[in-house]
C-alpha cells in the first residue's frame, strides 16, 4: 500500500474536518485525493444535503474542540483555504496609495517611489508566509479594528492582518495594511488594550506619519517592516508622532467607550514581559542547580556588551509616553466591547502560537523558557512537553556542532528579560556533557509516558540517539516511529534514516 | 578565460595592416563582451548527489544601487523585472544539462495555491535561516566567500517534518536561488549568485554555493553563471 499524507482542515472560524487519505496503488481502491480542500467539503454537504445542519454541527463541534485542546493538546495554526482577495492584492504589489497623498504637495515622483517601495515591502511580508490568514484570530482583531475605525473618514480603508512575528507590536501602512504581532495578542490583558495599541496605529495612518517622516528624510519608506520583527520598533517614528497617535488613540477610545486609562498598562505590558520571575520553575522542570545559573550581570553583559543598556533609548521613550498616558486617562467604563469569550480564546491561542513561532524562528531559548512557564497553566499540554523537547534536542544540537554562541547572538534581541538572559547565558556557559544530560533526562521521562502517543517526542528521541551514540543504535527507534505513526510527517525521514548504511 | 596571441608575421599594404588591426579588435571586444571567469579548480571530496529534479522555491533577484552619498537603495521594479529573465534561464539551463526543474513562480500564484503558504514558504525559510546559523566555516574559509561551494556529507540540518513533501513533488531535493547585483560608483558592478539545495528526506543541506563575479548581472553574465551551477548539480 502505499503511503500517502493525512489531509487535515482546521479552520477554526468556520469548522473543523478532518479527513484521513489512503490511496492503494495496486488495487486503485481508497480515496482519490482532491487537492482542493473546499471542494471536498461541499462535496460531502452536497452529499448529506444538510448544509446548515452539518456546518452548524461542524462549528459547534470545533467549538468544543478549540476550547478543550489547551488543557490536554494544541494544534498549531495552519495556513488553508483559498488566499482572501485583499491579501492577494498585497502579494501580487498592487498597493496603490497614490490618491491618498495627493494633498500633501509632494512631487509626482516621490509620491510614486514611496508607493513602489511601500507596496514591494508589503509584498515581500506576504510572501515570506509570515501572515496567517483564514485563522481564527484575524476575524476578532478585524472585529475591535471596525468598531474604532468606524467614525473615521478613511476608516474603510483599514484592513488587519495577523503576523507570526513574536516582537509585541503592531504597524500600518500608508495604504491601510495593518499588521498586528501574534508576540503583541500573547500579551496583553484584555480587549481595550487591543483596542489602544490598534487606536495608535490608526493614528499613524490618519496623520500620514510615515509619508511625511519619508519627505522629510526623517525615516526610509519602509520603516514599519523594521518595526515588526524588532523590538527597537518603538523608535520607528519620532517621539512627537508617537505622543501625538497616544493622544489620538486615547480620544478614539473614549469616543466608543473603550477605558482609556488601559493605555498606560498596554505600554508597561509592551515594555516588560508578564512571564518574568519564572527562572525557578525552568530549572525544577529541567533539573538545573540554582548555582548553575548565570548573575543578572554575566547575563546582561556575557554577549559582550549591555543589552538592556543598548536598549535604554527605546525604554526611555516608551516610559515617557507610559507617563503621559498615565495623566491624561480619563475612566470609562469597558473593557470588553466585542467579546471577552473570544479575546480569552484568542489570547490562550497566542501564547501557543508564540512558542511555535519562536521555534520556527529558531529561537530555541524563548520557546524553551515559555513552554516551561505555560506548562503551569496547562500541566498536561502535550504539545508544550513536544516543544520543550524539540528544544532541548535543537539546544544540543547546536552545542555539539559549535553553533550555539551563533544562535543565541542571533536572537539576542529577544531576551530583553532577566529570566531569558539567564537562560541564554546558561546556555551559552553549559558544558556540552551537562546540556546532553539533561536533555537525556527529559527526553527519557516524556518517551517513558508518551513514546507512542506524542510524534514529536518519538522522532526527537530518535534523533537524540543517532546524534549521541550513533546510526546503529537510532534504528531501533527509528522503527518504533514508523510503527506508531505511518502517516506521520516525519514518516519518510525515518524511513530512509533506517535504510542508510 | 586567458587567451596567448602568438606573433603573426604577415606583410600586408599599410591599409590592409590597419583594417586587419580594425577587425582584429572587434572581434575580440565583441568575442569578449560577457566573457566569465568561472573557477572550477576546487573538486568535490564527497561522492555525487546525483541530482535529477529540483523543485526551485521562488528565486530572488535583489538589485542594490549605491549612490555617491553612500546611501544604498533597492530597485524593486527593475529587480522584478529582471527576475521573469532569471526564471527564464534557470529553465532554460535545467534544460540544457537533463535536469527537471519545477519552478515555483510568485507572480504566478492564484488565489487557490494556498500550498505555497503552507508548505514551500516555510521551507525556504528554514532553509535560509539554517543555513545562516549553521554555517561553521573558518574565518580563513569566510574571507574567500566569493567562491564557496559546498557538496555536503554531513550539512546543515533542516526540520525533518519537511520529509513527507518528497511524495506531493516528486523529489527530495529543494532549491533556494537567488541574484544579489549591486552597482556601487567606487568598485562598479558585482553580482552575486546562490543555491542552495536541501534534502527533505535526509533533512539535509546537500549542496550550496555562493559565487561572486565582478561584473553586472546581464543575460549572457547569468547564463553563464546558471549553466556551469546546474552543469556541477547534475553530475
Amino acid at each position: 500500500m502505499k503511503r500517502s499524507t493525512n489531509l487535515i482542515v482546521i479552520n477554526c472560524n468556520n469548522k473543523a474536518f478532518v479527513f484521513l487519505r489512503k490511496e492503494q496503488s495496486n488495487s486503485g481502491l481508497g480515496f482519490k485525493f482532491i487537492k482542493n480542500k473546499k471542494l471536498i467539503i461541499s462535496k460531502l454537504l452536497c452529499f448529506f444535503n444538510l448544509k446548515s445542519g452539518f456546518a452548524f454541527l461542524l462549528y459547534f463541534l470545533s467549538c468544543v474542540v478549540l476550547s478543550a485542546q489547551f488543557e490536554t493538546n494544541y494544534t498549531p495554526i495552519e495556513i488553508s483555504g483559498e488566499i482572501p482577495p485583499r491579501f492577494y492584492q498585497s502579494l501580487k504589489g498592487m498597493t496603490q496609495i497614490d490618491i491618498l497623498l495627493e494633498d500633501e504637495g509632494v512631487s509626482r515622483r516621490r509620491r510614486k517611489d514611496f508607493s513602489t517601495k511601500t507596496s514591494f515591502t508589503l509584498r515581500e511580508i506576504f510572501l515570506s508566509g509570515s501572515i496567517y490568514y483564514n485563522d481564527p484570530c484575524t476575524p476578532y482583531v478585524r472585529e475591535v479594528t471596525k468598531k474604532i475605525a468606524a467614525g473615521l473618514p478613511d476608516g474603510e480603508n483599514i484592513d488587519v492582518f495577523v503576523s507570526r512575528f513574536v516582537s509585541p507590536n503592531a504597524a500600518i501602512w500608508q495604504d491601510g495594511t495593518l499588521i498586528v504581532n501574534i508576540g503583541l495578542l500573547a500579551r496583553l490583558e484584555n480587549e481595550a488594550q487591543l483596542a489602544f495599541v490598534i487606536a495608535h496605529e490608526i493614528a499613524h495612518y490618519e496623520n500620514k506619519h510615515a509619508f511625511l517622516q519619508y519627505v522629510r528624510k526623517q525615516k526610509p519608506a519602509n520603516i514599519q517592516k523594521r518595526a515588526l520583527d524588532n523590538l527597537k520598533a518603538n523608535v520607528a517614528y519620532t517621539q512627537k508622532n508617537e505622543i501625538e497617535a497616544d493622544a489620538f488613540a486615547l480620544e478614539l477610545l473614549n469616543k466608543v467607550g473603550y477605558d482609556s486609562r488601559v493605555g498606560a498598562r498596554a505600554i508597561e505590558l509592551i515594555m516588560s514581559d508578564k512571564t518574568a520571575g519564572g527562572i525557578q520553575e525552568v530549572g525544577t522542570a529541567l533539573d538545573i542547580l540554582a548555582t548553575d545559573w548565570c548573575g543578572d550581570l554575566e547575563a546582561s553583559t556575557y554577549m559582550g556588551q549591555d543589552r538592556h543598556e543598548a536598549h535604554h533609548f527605546a525604554r526611555k521613550m516608551l516610559q515617557e509616553r507610559r507617563t503621559k498616558i498615565g495623566t491624561n486617562g480619563t475612566s470609562n467604563e469597558g473593557l470588553f466591547l466585542v467579546s471577552e469569550n473570544d479575546f480569552e480564546q484568542i489570547n490562550g491561542m497566542a501564547q501557543f502560537e508564540l512558542i511555535e513561532n519562536y521555534f520556527r524562528e529558531a529561537d530555541y531559548v524563548s520557546a524553551l523558557y515559555r513552554s516551561v512557564m505555560l506548562q503551569k497553566i496547562h500541566p498536561e499540554n502535550q504539545y508544550l512537553e513536544g516543544k520543550i523537547v524539540e528544544s532541548l534536542f535543537q539546544l544540543y544540537l547546536y552545542k555539539k556542532r559549535g553553533g550555539m554562541r551563533r544562535l543565541l547572538k542571533t536572537n539576542r534581541e529577544n531576551y530583553l528579560t532577566t529570566d531569558l538572559s539567564r537562560l541564554s547565558c546558561f546556555m551559552n556557559k553549559v558544558e556540552e556533557a551537562t546540556l546532553k544530560g539533561i536533555t537525556a533526562t527529559y527526553l527519557k521521562r516524556q518517551y517513558e509516558r508518551h513514546g507512542t502517543e506524542q510524534e514529536i517526542i518519538a522522532i526527537s528521541t530518535a534523533k537524540y540517539t543517532e546524534l549521541v551514540s550513533g546510526r546503529d543504535a537510532a534504528k531501533a527507534h527509528f522503527e518504533h516511529y514508523i510503527k506508531y505513526f505511518p502517516y506521520g510527517k516525519h514518516y519518510l525521514y525515518a524511513k530512509q534514516r533506517i535504510k542508510m548504511k | 578565460m586567458k587567451m596567448k596571441i602568438k606573433s603573426c608575421y604577415y606583410r600586408v599594404s599599410n591599409i590592409g595592416f590597419f583594417i586587419f588591426i580594425g577587425i582584429f579588435i572587434l572581434s575580440m571586444l565583441g568575442a569578449c563582451r560577457g566573457a566569465l571567469h568561472v573557477d572550477k579548480t576546487r573538486g568535490f571530496k564527497s561522492k555525487k548527489t546525483n541530482i535529477g529534479k529540483i523543485v526551485c522555491i521562488d528565486p530572488d533577484f535583489e538589485l542594490l544601487t549605491t549612490t555617491g552619498k553612500r546611501k544604498t537603495k533597492r530597485q524593486y521594479k527593475r529587480a522584478s523585472a529582471k527576475e521573469i529573465q532569471l526564471n527564464n534561464i534557470l529553465v532554460r539551463n535545467a534544460q540544457k544539462n537533463n535536469l527537471t526543474l519545477e519552478l515555483v513562480d510568485t507572480e504566478l500564484l492564484l488565489p487557490s495555491d494556498t500550498e505555497y503558504f503552507s508548505q514551500l514558504a516555510p521551507l525556504k525559510h528554514e532553509i535560509l535561516q539554517v543555513s545562516f546559523l549553521q554555517d561553521f566555516m573558518t574565518k580563513k574559509k569566510r574571507k574567500n566567500r566569493q567562491k564557496v561551494f559546498n557538496r555536503y556529507e554531513k550539512g546543515p540540518v533542516i526540520g525533518s517534518h519537511f520529509s513527507y513533501l518528497a511524495d506531493e513533488y516528486g523529489t527530495p531535493y529543494f532549491a533556494v536561488q537567488g541574484i544579489t547585483a549591486h552597482r556601487k560608483p567606487s568598485n562598479g558592478p558585482l553580482t552575486y549568485y546562490y543555491t542552495i539545495i536541501a534534502d527533505v528526506v535526509r533533512a539535509e543541506i546537500v549542496y550550496r554555493e555562493i559565487r561572486k563575479i565582478d561584473a553586472p548581472a546581464s543575460d549572457i553574465n547569468l547564463n553563464a553563471l546558471v549553466y556551469d551551477s546546474f552543469n556541477i548539480i547534475s553530475k
